[in-house]
């Protein structure tokens, strides 16, 4: 469903010097997959999981959503892709419920089909009890669970879910994963790019472990066992990063600070932000 | 890849559906932007707020300014004088009486009196007080009267006749108020008066018949009363009210378009509205109509909380005359609103939409906020004509047009001049904001900057896209209109020199502009601007279409004047008749080049090359040629600061010919030999019509259009030329197949 042939992207700075964001990915994902692009920050998750949607042109190479070239019909490829983003915000004036409407007429649902839609997924995600409060109000887990619905609005096949979990809880995480999981048995092809990778670990079928751009390791948890040597994927992040485990110091959680340092060099310049 | 199950809800089944018929996506787009908006406290605010609080505020400045300014104006008001006691008040006040019905009643006072009247114009207004010179200065009095008793006995203290006994006195006025300096002068004049009667009455009673005074003045106020008293003063005030209008209209649409796009970036809303499958456009178009709606409603609360001010406080005539304001003007201020809010709301997107965040574009309006009051002040300043470059210069153009319309003087040439150009500033400000609104540089981002916007795409594109069409026709058609006001007020050469100009004008206008954008947008030129091959026989076609078409032009002008839909303009009359008694005298051939070849060729390198392969690569052929030929139609009708209404309809028609010719060939060529006969044909005739008269084959030289219908043989003989030339075309370009010609040459 997902196919990405190798995509690069390379950002021109002020200073007229190139950043290689992306360098000849290659990947693809199935239908009923959960794929983990996995990375520290500036690794050029974000920056892939754009091109896939045409949000980015890519530099060469390309992304094909069921057959289709993202940078030749971005629309196409939109209208059969939800996104949730780390970095996408909410109206802040409208409630929850005129926000997902007003996207299901984005994606050209009628009125009738939009509010059985959301009659579908109000349940799944919990949305009743803030379902009519405005969007300003939420809190970051409700923020989230609206920005999924949004997303599933228009019942995509393709889910690209970059960093779902930031700033949640650990039971907004959770609920979070069980979505994803849901996901899958529905038959829609997932890709997620988080840092929880203990959690990747359990959820993701397949894996994608990036570093400046390039793949490291890729395959199943098996193949990059084999490949690696190692057993759990954060142990291998941190052989791939250069970082040093000290003895019995497994972190199950890679932070933000632990992994700043390997972002240096390679985040496509400040717009790219830390969501990479 | 593991195996997942697929339930029974299968994804894929439910993907791809494609957009259903409703209204305009842009539309719902700007429904929704509109609800976010007005909901909105800090839209509010300045909506609804700002006007209610500002107008009463702003009245009371103008009423304190305009009351000093009538009273300096007319002195209407009566002056207060100052007495040491009421005896010398009531003794002084005689005098001051008497004089002031000596001089007679005050133009502005007649009304209030009954014809021949013999009372005095103002009752004496007083007051006591114990130092007149403090009284004075404080301002509670305007001229304070100090009277010097005549010591008892002296020559001057005795009474006249009238029992009136003679005084001295000091007027103590203070010069630095105009109050107390008219004051003065009325007092003085009063008292000369008094004394001048005086004399000539002793005069006349010692037997002097003859006159006495060797001047006598009569003055004569002119009839039109107050409305002329104060004109220069409401006319620089007209001024202030569309500057002020537009400066609310300014304020009411910067907060929705830094909302509407820098916010959303910062917010992070703007991605979820780009991840969505909307054309870039719509988005923008959007965000444009609801900044214009934001602007308006603003811009309609302001006029009527303006208006219900200037009532309430009595200001209407000093503004607007006695007439005061009609509803159809009112109704004109506001269509020029409209047409302001639209050119400015364009503009704020095009800024606001290079910024990242709030502070940003903040940062980048300020300026252009300034920038704004500078050209709106200059609408100020008594005198300043609407002509010329004003006509073209952006805001500028709008306030004075707004000025002359509440002056009743506005002129209706340069007022099409001044919608025409704002509409097409407004075009070109929201192409600008295409290029750049929710482009991954700006998105995304941190090295998008304002030479993004001149940055030359990487790809060579065959043809251009249409926000480039029509920036460029935003460029031209104030440039053309300079260079030829310019050229036509120059007396420097003679006819040829002129005519070379003008040619020169014409190539650097509609070749130069097309071709620099074309090379900065990276575009194919044979493919952008069509000028690929076309076969043989669809020149040979356009050649007959050339000769055959004039007859018609000529005929719709006979008819749309026999039906009277256009009247010619006797100043438009006596031009032509000058111009073809000029252009006999000049060479057939420097004729025939410089308005017959070079215009066509350039014309058609725009028109027919530029636009509409532009306007091709997002509409049908039928609404792409249907669309350059009106805009081909209007440039001949405001070519030069005369509106040619005439020209309208043929260049028009001409123009669909050509638009078909082009889309049928796949090529600008044809057409371009089609329009530059055409062109000399006339000329040719125009130059020759002597000759032609002379031979028979001539019109007679009646000036008068609507007995000049050509014979119908004439007309047979067009229409069967027109026909083979149209056949021509048709059967020489069938074998090109819709491929090469009605494809967009995307």
């Amino acid at each position: 469903m997902i196919s990405v042939h190798e995509l690069t992207k390379v950002f021109v700075t002020n200073n007229q010097e190139e950043l290689v964001a992306v360098d000849h990915l290659t990947f693809c994902v199935r239908a009923g997959e959960v794929y983990g692009l996995l990375g520290p920050n500036g690794a050029g998750k974000t920056t892939t999981v754009r091109m896939i949607l045409g949000l980015l042109n890519p530099t060469s190479g390309y992304a094909e959503v069921e057959g289709l070239r993202s940078s030749e019909a971005p629309e196409e490829v939109k209208r059969r892709v939800g996104l949730v983003s780390t970095s996408a915000g909410l109206y802040q004036w409208l409630s929850a419920r005129e926000l997902l409407l007003f996207f299901a007429d984005l994606y050209g649902m009628s009125r009738e089909r939009a509010e059985t839609r959301l009659a579908e997924l109000t349940p799944l995600m919990d949305l009743g009890p803030f379902l009519d409060q405005r969007c300003a109000t939420l809190s970051t887990g409700q923020r989230q669970r609206v920005h999924l619905a949004r997303a599933l609005i228009h019942d995509p096949p393709i889910m690209l879910l970059d960093e779902p979990t930031r700033g949640l809880d650990v039971f907004g995480s959770q609920a979070i994963f069980d979505y994803i999981s849901q996901l899958r048995r529905e038959g829609r092809a997932v890709i997620v790019t988080t840092h929880r990778l203990d959690e990747a670990q359990r959820l993701c079928d397949r894996f994608g472990l990036m570093h400046r751009g390039r793949f490291v390791l890729e395959g199943t948890l098996e193949e990059l066992r084999q490949k690696s040597g190692r057993d759990t994927i954060v142990e291998m992040f941190m052989e791939m990063t250069g970082h040093r485990q000290g003895a019995g110091l497994s972190p199950p959680i890679v932070t933000e600070s632990s992994t700043a340092g390997a972002a240096t060099g390679t985040t496509p310049g400040a717009g790219e932000g830390s969501s990479s | 890849m593991s195996g997942p199950e697929a339930t029974g809800n299968s994804a894929t089944a439910n993907a791809p559906r494609p957009p259903r018929r409703q209204s305009p996506l842009f539309l719902r787009l700007m429904l929704k932007e509109l609800r976010e908006t007005l909901r909105d406290r800090r839209t509010i605010a300045t909506l609804i707020l700002m006007p209610l609080l500002v107008y009463p505020l702003l009245s009371v400045a103008f009423e304190r300014f305009l009351m000093s300014s009538m009273k300096t104006v007319s002195g209407h008001s009566d002056p207060v004088l100052g007495f040491v006691s009421d005896a010398e008040a009531q003794e002084f006040g005689q005098y001051l009486l008497r004089g002031s019905a000596i001089l007679g009643p005050r133009p502005q006072d007649r009304t209030a009196l009954p014809p021949n009247s013999k009372q005095p114009a103002i009752p004496l207004n007083y007051e006591v007080v114990n130092d007149v010179q403090q009284s004075v200065a404080d301002g509670r009095v305007d001229v304070g009267v100090r009277i010097h008793k005549l010591a008892p006995g002296s020559a001057g203290d005795r009474k006249n006749k009238k029992g009136e006994r003679a005084v001295d006195c000091e007027l103590i006025y203070d010069p630095q108020s105009s109050a107390s300096r008219d004051a003065y002068h009325w007092a003085d004049r009063c008292l000369a008066a008094v004394n001048l009667h005086s004399v000539e009455r002793r005069l006349r009673e010692s037997g002097a018949t003859n006159r006495l005074s060797p001047v006598q003045v009569l003055a004569v106020p002119i009839e039109s009363g107050g409305e002329s008293a104060s004109a220069s003063a409401s006319h620089s005030l007209s001024a202030l009210v569309p500057l002020i209008l537009i400066l609310m209209t300014i304020t009411g649409a910067v907060y929705p378009a830094i909302d509407l796009t820098a916010g959303e970036r910062e917010r992070g809303t703007l991605e979820m509205l780009v991840a969505a499958p909307v054309p870039r456009m719509q988005l923008l178009l959007g965000k444009y109509l609801t900044v214009v709606i934001v602007a308006l409603l603003t811009a309609i609360i302001n006029l009527a909380a303006m208006m219900v001010t200037i009532a309430s406080i009595g200001l209407t005539p000093l503004l607007f005359g006695r007439k005061g304001i009609s509803l159809e003007e009112l109704l004109e201020i506001m269509a020029l609103l409209v047409l302001f809010a639209a050119f400015f709301s364009a503009v704020l997107l095009a800024v606001t939409s290079f910024a990242r965040s709030f502070k940003e574009a903040q940062a980048y309006l300020i300026p252009l906020m300034l920038a704004s009051i500078a050209p709106g002040m200059l609408s100020m300043i008594p005198g300043l004509k609407l002509q010329g470059p004003l006509a073209v210069t952006p805001l500028v153009n709008i306030v004075l047009l707004a000025r002359d319309l509440l002056q009743h003087t506005a002129e209706p040439a340069t007022a099409l001049w001044v919608v025409t150009s704002t509409g097409l500033f407004a075009l070109a400000a929201i192409g600008v904001a295409a290029k750049i609104f929710g482009t991954d540089a700006i998105l995304y981002g941190s090295h998008g900057t304002w030479s993004d916007l001149f940055r030359r795409p990487r790809r060579v594109s065959a043809a251009p896209t249409p926000t480039s069409g029509l920036l460029c026709l935003a460029i031209i058609f104030p440039t053309f209109f300079l260079a030829s006001n310019l050229l036509s007020r120059s007396t420097l050469v003679g006819l040829d020199g002129r005519l070379l100009l003008a040619a020169l004008v014409t190539i650097l206008v509609f070749l130069q502009i097309p071709l620099a954008l074309a090379v900065l947008n990276r575009v194919d030129l044979a493919s952008g601007f069509r000028l690929r091959p076309a076969p043989v026989g669809a020149f040979v076609g356009a050649i007959v279409l050339g000769v055959s078409l004039w007859p018609f032009a000529h005929e719709i002008l006979v008819w749309l004047s026999q039906y009277e839909v256009i009247e010619f303009d006797p100043r438009t009359m006596a031009a032509a008749k000058e111009l073809l008694g000029q252009i006999q005298h000049v060479s057939p051939a420097l004729l025939v080049v410089t308005l017959g070849v070079v215009p066509a060729v350039c014309e058609e390198f725009f028109f027919r090359g530029y636009l509409l392969s532009a306007l091709r690569n997002s509409m049908s052929a039928t609404r792409a040629v249907l669309l350059s030929s009106i805009l081909f139609g209007l440039f001949h009708l405001v070519a030069t600061d005369r509106l040619h209404f005439e020209r309208l309809v043929p260049s028009t028609a001409l123009g669909l010919v050509l638009g078909w010719l082009c889309v049928r060939c796949g090529s600008a060529l044809p057409g371009m030999l089609l329009h530059a006969i055409h062109n000399s044909l006339l000329l040719v005739a125009a130059h020759f019509q002597k000759q032609l008269i002379d031979w028979g084959w001539g019109l007679n030289e009646t000036t008068d259009i609507q007995s000049a219908g050509l014979p119908t043989s004439w007309l047979v003989t067009a229409t069967i030329g027109t026909a083979v030339g149209a056949a021509l075309v048709v059967l020489t370009t069938s074998k090109l197949g819709r491929s090469n010609a009605d494809e967009p040459p995307a």
